[in-house]
């Protein structure tokens, strides 16, 4: 008997195909798996964002403070350091993924740049924008991953 | 169509898994579990393999769950990875997709019929090929049409319809030849 397309019964033999049992250690195997997985998503957003996050908590504390260096009429500059921290919070609500880790390798790259550009003294345009590019960064990150409700002012 | 992946899963579990919860991953393993591995084991034949594919097929559906929009029953969702995964372990894999199908039905003919005495479906199924496997199991048991199997496969809807009806013509075959011997059997007994 020839079966053609359409919700008929299985030909005779198929129906009767013997139903197995995978080995009871699969599931075991499988929850290691996806514990090892989980584990290493959060080191990724750690490894992440602890770096970047240390530089914008340190430069919001000098500017809090009245220590911050940096050049005078920074005012573009400064929103762009709080608008980071805001996206900084939002991102740490970002699953993890392939694409997530190159832009988190992307805003610590951004990062570096910024703390020698303050080091260095750096004037407002230079410090403007990295500040724009690594707002951008967190941005894509957000949208990459769907959250909802961020509101950004470009600097 | 007679599948594990029918039934239907509770919504407040998809919300949980959604979450991340372990526990209602586990509620989901014991729901489909057998069925993700029975279907690959169908087509691959081999255990191990059929279960590195629910590993994998599993470890990405916990990894993905949280996009799963509902747009159809998470059953037809899971089978639809296991199915595609299946066949690129199968296409990928040359020692597991050996033969091509014109050549083994043709060595199949040649073996004649006494070499399938005895055996029962699972070992004729087993003696086809893992496509001719996954285009007999995939259109019999998972209610795929010839159309999607083509698409699957990329080939013709013929080839698929070729496959089917020669392929299913040994496993028929096969348990008749079975019920005859188990009839005379009984007959020399009383």
């Amino acid at each position: 008997m020839i079966k053609h397309d359409g919700n008929q019964a299985p030909s005779a033999g198929i129906a009767d195909l013997p139903e197995f049992d995978p080995d009871p250690a699969l599931w075991t195997r499988i929850q290691r798996g996806h514990a090892r997985r989980v584990i290493r998503r959060r080191l990724i957003r750690a490894g992440g964002f602890s770096a970047s996050g240390a530089v914008v908590a340190i430069v919001i504390l000098l500017g809090a403070r009245g220590d911050f260096t940096g050049p005078s009429g920074t005012r573009d500059v400064t929103d762009g350091r709080f608008q980071s921290q805001a996206l900084q919070n939002q991102s740490s609500a970002v699953v993890a993924g392939p694409q997530n880790e190159e832009v988190s390798v992307s805003v610590r790259r951004v990062d570096r740049e910024l703390q020698m550009a303050y080091d260095q003294g750096a004037d407002a345009s230079r410090l403007r924008a990295l500040w724009a590019l690594r707002n951008q960064l967190l941005e894509s990150l957000a949208r990459e991953d769907g959250v909802r409700g961020l509101r950004l002012t470009r600097i | 169509m007679n599948s594990g992946f029918g039934i239907v899963l509770d919504a407040e579990i998809l919300r949980q898994a959604q979450r991340g919860k372990n526990a209602a991953f586990d509620a989901i393993y014991r729901l489909y579990g057998r069925a993700c591995y029975n279907l690959a084991l169908r087509i691959v034949g081999e255990p191990a393999a059929a279960e590195d594919i629910v590993q994998d097929v599993f470890l990405r559906m916990m990894g993905s769950i949280s996009k799963f929009r509902g747009d159809s029953p998470f059953g037809a969702w899971l089978k639809r990875m296991m199915v595609n995964s299946t066949i690129d372990v199968v296409r990928r894999n040359r020692r597991i997709d050996r033969a091509d199908p014109e050549d083994h039905f043709a060595g199949l003919a040649a073996e004649g019929a006494s070499a399938e005495v005895r055996v029962d479906a699972w070992n004729v199924l087993m003696r086809l090929t893992p496509r001719e496997r996954a285009v007999v199991i995939l259109h019999e048991l998972e209610g795929y049409t010839h159309k999607e199997l083509a698409q699957l496969f990329d080939q013709s809807e013929s080839y698929s319809k070729s496959i089917l009806a020669r392929s299913l013509k040994r496993v028929v075959d096969s348990g008749q030849n079975l019920r005859e011997e188990e009839e005379d059997t009984s007959h020399d007994q009383t």
